[in-house]
């Protein structure tokens, strides 16, 4: 996009949410990266992103839905926020990381997040001595 | 398929058992680590931690006792998940802190203010990962690995009815609702009639 006096320089707007018009709640674009195939849903600032990949036809892993067991890992890519507030079992360095857990995350920013990331989560919490729960979307 | 090997006679370094499930499709290490993760569920966030809980149950009587059938009947199911790790080539941590950081459910802790309304919470979230936990053992063994099969339907059973049990208490104490939960009392503290294989109604 061009403005007057800045011909030929080019300007990227980066719209963090847009408003969801049916009930006023924040809505964010996640592009979930899984291993084969790519897909972009919107998910309400009060919802986990798990519940709402569900609703938009995508069944991602899972195991407890309580934000413990690892299965729903996902890995931030770029820059991005999630409220792990819900998450029985976050730490500060999982989030140093990149690493969010689905089930339980709420999004607080567009979002580009690869999925299926429970085996590296679980090595994260191994390297730093944190726990790490075994569950059944891990390889062994 | 992966195709059956032959364990040879005298071979004490392999096992049928095992082999026998891995050819029908049962990734066999993998299942182990689940068993590991349940056990180290059933007996370092759930057992252990259900002793506390029912300590601060002081008052609802109920509920303790409710509470004491879960601990226990989860001790039955530690019980039953050990000796199915070893017969399937596997081994518990030789380190307890080691095992209690792999469960898959977390420590059903003491709630802060201990409230039997909170402590609900706990036990009820609680066997709901357990639920999950076991229903995947379920889903991963169906008509591959009869016994550890078997063996995680008896236990889905009664993490099931103590779902049931606490959603009944939850909702009220918390709700003042009525929720049934089509519980009979159990024959004696930690009855577990379905892991321990035991009469569905003991009475006179």
């Amino acid at each position: 996009m061009c403005l007057p006096g800045y011909s030929g320089q080019t300007f990227l707007f980066i719209v963090n949410y847009v408003t969801d018009k049916r009930d006023g709640r924040r809505m964010f674009s996640v592009t979930l990266v899984m291993p084969h195939e790519e897909r972009t849903i919107q998910v309400a600032e009060d919802e986990h992103i798990w519940d709402a990949a569900l609703a938009q036809g995508l069944r991602l892993p899972a195991l407890c839905h309580q934000g413990w067991c690892l299965t729903c890992a996902g890995r931030i890519e770029g820059d991005g926020e999630v409220d792990q507030s819900e998450s029985i079992g976050f730490f500060p360095q999982d989030r140093q990381a990149g690493f969010v857990l689905l089930c339980t995350g709420k999004p607080r920013s567009v979002l580009r997040i690869r999925t299926h990331q429970a085996a590296e989560m679980r090595k994260h919490r191994l390297r730093s001595g944190l726990p790490a729960p075994y569950s059944s979307g891990l390889e062994p | 398929m992966p195709e059956e090997r032959v364990v040879k006679a005298g071979d004490v370094t392999q096992r049928v058992g095992v082999e026998v499930i891995r050819a029908r499709g049962v990734d066999v290490e993998k299942l182990i680590k689940m068993l590991i993760a349940n056990a180290a569920a059933e007996f370092a966030s759930t057992y252990y931690y259900y002793t506390i809980l029912r300590m601060h149950l002081a008052g609802h009587e109920d509920y303790k006792e409710i509470c004491e059938d879960a601990r226990l009947e989860d001790r039955a199911h530690w019980e039953l998940i050990v000796p199915r790790i070893y017969e399937l080539g596997g081994e518990l941590p030789n380190d307890l802190p080691e095992f209690h950081n792999q469960a898959g459910c977390k420590a059903a802790k003491l709630p802060n203010p201990p409230t039997a309304e909170n402590i609900l919470v706990v036990l009820l979230e609680s066997e709901r990962c357990a639920i999950r936990s076991w229903i995947a053992i379920c889903d991963m063994t169906f008509g591959k690995d009869p016994r550890t099969y078997d063996m995680a339907a008896r236990i889905l059973n009664e993490e099931i009815e103590h779902e049931a049990w606490f959603i009944e208490l939850l909702a009220w104490e918390r709700d003042k609702k009525s929720v049934p939960s089509g519980h009979f009392r159990r024959g004696e503290p930690g009855h577990a009639p379905y892991s321990k294989n035991a009469a569905f109604y003991i009475g006179s």
